[in-house]
């Protein structure tokens, strides 16, 4: 910030630049404050919906690109997926997955010492109707009654007993992602008092090594930013499926992908790497059964999940906008830089151009609010936080418009007529020109 | 991509599913990488993108046996160890490797693979996508750069219009008969495609009957049907379908019927030629009609 000042005397577009940038965080600032603490009431819906779009479109540019790497010392996060292979050769001709498999893969994830492991299964009922288990269900059961790890379930209650006569080691979570009133998938929901955390947050917890049975601690570890949002937006990227014998990287970097068949085959190395890593088992086969609509696409459940999991690993907040600090150093910064972009433009640059009182007028919003969107994409790239660049915009037209009104009525107002009359007689000019050529 | 895991549960209960393959083969990894505090990652971030774009994490083979490797720029490489310990060999991104004696272990990061002449022989290390694919995919995705998207849709949706919605050629994987009758109205001339290449030219027997060969079918990927003029008036893909079916249908009527509970027009003439191995000649009238009306057009 205190290197602005010396621009000032370098450049008039700097000057601008920085009166404007002044505007606009002010003008930020305060609708900010209205809307956090719904000082509108329901007409904040206004204001929300386009603010949602908006950020949805952060989302599409980010989730092509890498990620920066987790938070230090955050263990390796393993997906096995019940792909399409997997399950025709595991599990074939069943609709439910076949438990005793499930044990097998279970077992075998438990060999690994992890810190974590959560299946996404409806295991509420026993395999057979009647409450009789089959043999792979007596199987799984054994298997998660002595397991020395914390497995998280999606309900309170497995094959038909509840979780916590079971093994006091299986903790429920709260697996259903959380639809926006779009039917969009876009949020990790919000820890409440008395309610299971988000399957990823319990993750992300046990990754950090903090006990569940501690309730209020895991909620804790994340910074929780306004208490009125319903939840942390998650940064999605595109978690990438190879071809058979074929293999790649992917965005998150610290994840791997793996079908549940080659899992088995001891396609995952036991190591250092390995040892103590997150576990995720789910089905993305069929792919109809488990889809949700995200900004990026119908995405599976599954997906979904790792996708809040490592949000919460990278960006660790629960936070949806910045907080007070990065508002008033960063947002100026780089609305100031965004502006001042804009002004070498259009000031600058084009003011040669004949068709100055146009590009005034037209391109002048538009460049600004494209620097401003690509300095949102940055933002959310490193920091995770959803920087609303709608604001900046708004607040930068809202800004001009009381700019127009205070300064000085009537030269101001001749100017403008002044500048109107002038373009209005240079397309009269070309019109008549080509007219004359013809 | 889920959609094309068509599945459909008909009246009867059971399931068919279409066998979706992976349409994401090819995708690869991502190089970025970066540092652990937000400006430096902002730095070390574009530093890489703009100074090492290949930084795929290579994958390390261990042979004993024979390989051949085929380098990115389409060189050929052939290894042999016999006996002693194994040799140790690093692949880069885009190289393919396959076995061709013996046996290889390949580890990716903390993924390990086993090769074997003798079954799962090749391996791939994904080329990662580049920033410029990146930057024109984020482009589209954010409605910059739709133009080209736009007019491919409005293509689309003109030639449906135009043609009417083609049905796709499917069959179970277990269609058990020899031949396939496939009636489609005003066709002269089929051909047999699998990608660019043709695979065979099918001459109309009666008033646009064919009958093609079940064997060639499997190695089909897209069928096209033309007039006497040379006019396309039926072009769709072939898939094959797993069809999980609770009745084992032996007795070709039995399969016609449980192909005809689906009432998924695709199936028809696998329906229709089990019809007509079972000799159901009035049933099997009622289905070429329907057939004649409804295959026509093309479908991608």
């Amino acid at each position: 910030m205190d290197k602005l000042p010396r621009q000032r005397t370098f450049s008039p577009h700097a000057r601008k630049a920085l009166w404007r940038t002044g505007l606009v965080v002010l003008v930020m600032v305060a609708s900010s404050y209205i809307l956090s603490n719904n000082l509108l009431g329901p007409f904040g819906a206004f204001i929300k919906g386009p603010q949602g779009v908006s950020l949805d479109r952060l989302t599409k540019v980010v989730h092509r690109w890498g990620s920066p790497v987790p938070v230090r010392d955050f263990p390796l996060v393993v997906l096995v997926e019940l792909e399409q292979s997997s399950i025709q050769e595991l599990s074939p001709n069943s609709n439910v997955f076949h438990r005793g498999q499930l044990a097998r893969i279970t077992q075998k994830i438990l060999s690994y010492q992890p810190k974590g492991l959560f299946l996404d299964f409806d295991l509420r009922y026993p395999s057979n109707e009647g409450g009789i288990l089959s043999e792979g269900d007596g199987r799984l059961l054994e298997v998660l009654g002595h397991a020395q790890v914390p497995i998280l379930l999606p309900d309170k209650q497995i094959l038909g007993q509840p979780l916590s006569s079971l093994n006091p080691k299986l903790f429920a979570v709260q697996a259903q992602v959380l639809y926006d009133g779009d039917g969009l998938t876009r949020k990790i929901p919000r820890p409440l008092p008395g309610q299971p955390v988000a399957a990823s947050l319990g993750l992300y917890c046990l990754g950090l090594g903090i006990d569940l049975q501690d309730g209020l601690r895991c909620p804790q570890s994340v910074a929780l930013g306004n208490p009125q949002s319903d939840g942390k937006r998650i940064v999605y990227r595109e978690i990438r499926r190879y071809g058979a014998h074929t293999e790649g990287r992917q965005l998150w970097p610290n994840l791997v992908v793996m079908g549940g068949l080659q899992f088995l085959n001891d396609g995952l190395v036991k190591s250092e790497k390995t040892q103590g890593a997150l576990f995720l088992v789910g089905r993305t086969y069929p792919r109809a059964d488990d889809v949700h609509f995200t900004a990026i696409g119908a995405v599976q459940g599954i997906d979904i999940h790792v996708n809040a999991l490592l949000t919460l690993a990278t960006y660790r907040s629960f936070s949806e906008t910045l907080a007070w600090g990065p508002v008033l150093l960063l947002v100026p910064l780089v609305v100031f830089l965004a502006l001042w972009l804009t002004y070498s433009i259009t000031d600058g640059w084009l003011r040669a151009s004949h068709f100055q009182g146009f590009v005034q007028a037209l391109i002048e919003t538009a460049v600004a609010a494209w620097f401003l969107f690509f300095a949102g994409v940055l933002i959310l790239q490193y920091t995770g936080h959803f920087l609303d660049y709608l604001y900046p915009i708004v607040a930068f037209q809202m800004g001009a418009l009381l700019l127009k009104l205070f300064a000085g009525g009537k030269k101001n107002e001749s100017k403008t007529d002044d500048s109107g009359q002038e373009v209005a007689d240079k397309l009269k000019e070309i019109v008549e020109g080509t007219g004359g050529d013809r | 991509m889920w959609q094309a895991a068509l599945s459909a549960v008909n009246p009867a209960g059971r399931m068919v599913r279409l066998l979706a393959g992976r349409l994401d083969a090819s995708v690869q990894g991502e190089p970025r990488k970066a540092a652990p505090t937000p400006w430096k990652h902002l730095f070390v971030g574009i530093v890489l993108v703009f100074c090492s774009l290949a930084l795929a994490g290579p994958a390390r083979l261990e042979l004993s046996g024979k390989a051949r490797l085929l380098r990115t720029d389409q060189s050929v490489q052939t290894y042999t160890r016999n006996g002693g310990p194994a040799l140790l060999l690093n692949l880069e991104a885009g190289d393919r490797l396959c076995l061709t004696e013996g046996k290889g272990r390949l580890l990716y990061g903390v993924r390990a693979f086993a090769l074997e002449a003798r079954g799962t022989a090749c391996f791939e290390v994904a080329r990662p996508r580049s920033f410029w694919q990146n930057l024109v995919a984020s482009c589209q995705d954010i409605g910059v750069c739709k133009k080209q998207a736009e007019v491919a849709f409005i293509k689309e949706a003109k030639s449906r219009n135009l043609a009417g919605s083609a049905p796709i050629l499917y069959l179970p994987t277990d269609y058990s008969l020899d031949t396939l009758t496939l009636t489609v109205t005003d066709g002269q001339t089929l051909r047999l495609l699998n990608g660019a290449s043709e695979l065979q030219k099918v001459e109309a027997q009666g008033v646009g009957v064919f009958t093609i060969a079940t064997e060639l079918l499997r190695k089909t990927g897209r069928l096209e049907v033309q007039s006497r003029s040379g006019l396309v008036v039926y072009a769709a893909p072939v898939y094959w379908v797993s069809f999980a079916s609770e009745i084992a249908a032996n007795a070709p009527l039995e399969a016609a019927l449980a192909l005809w509970l689906t009432s998924e027009i695709g199936y028809a003439p696998a329906a229709y030629s089990y019809l007509l191995a079972a000799g159901a000649s009035e049933l099997a009238t009622i289905l070429e009609a329907q057939i004649r009306r409804e295959f026509r057009g093309s479908a991608r």
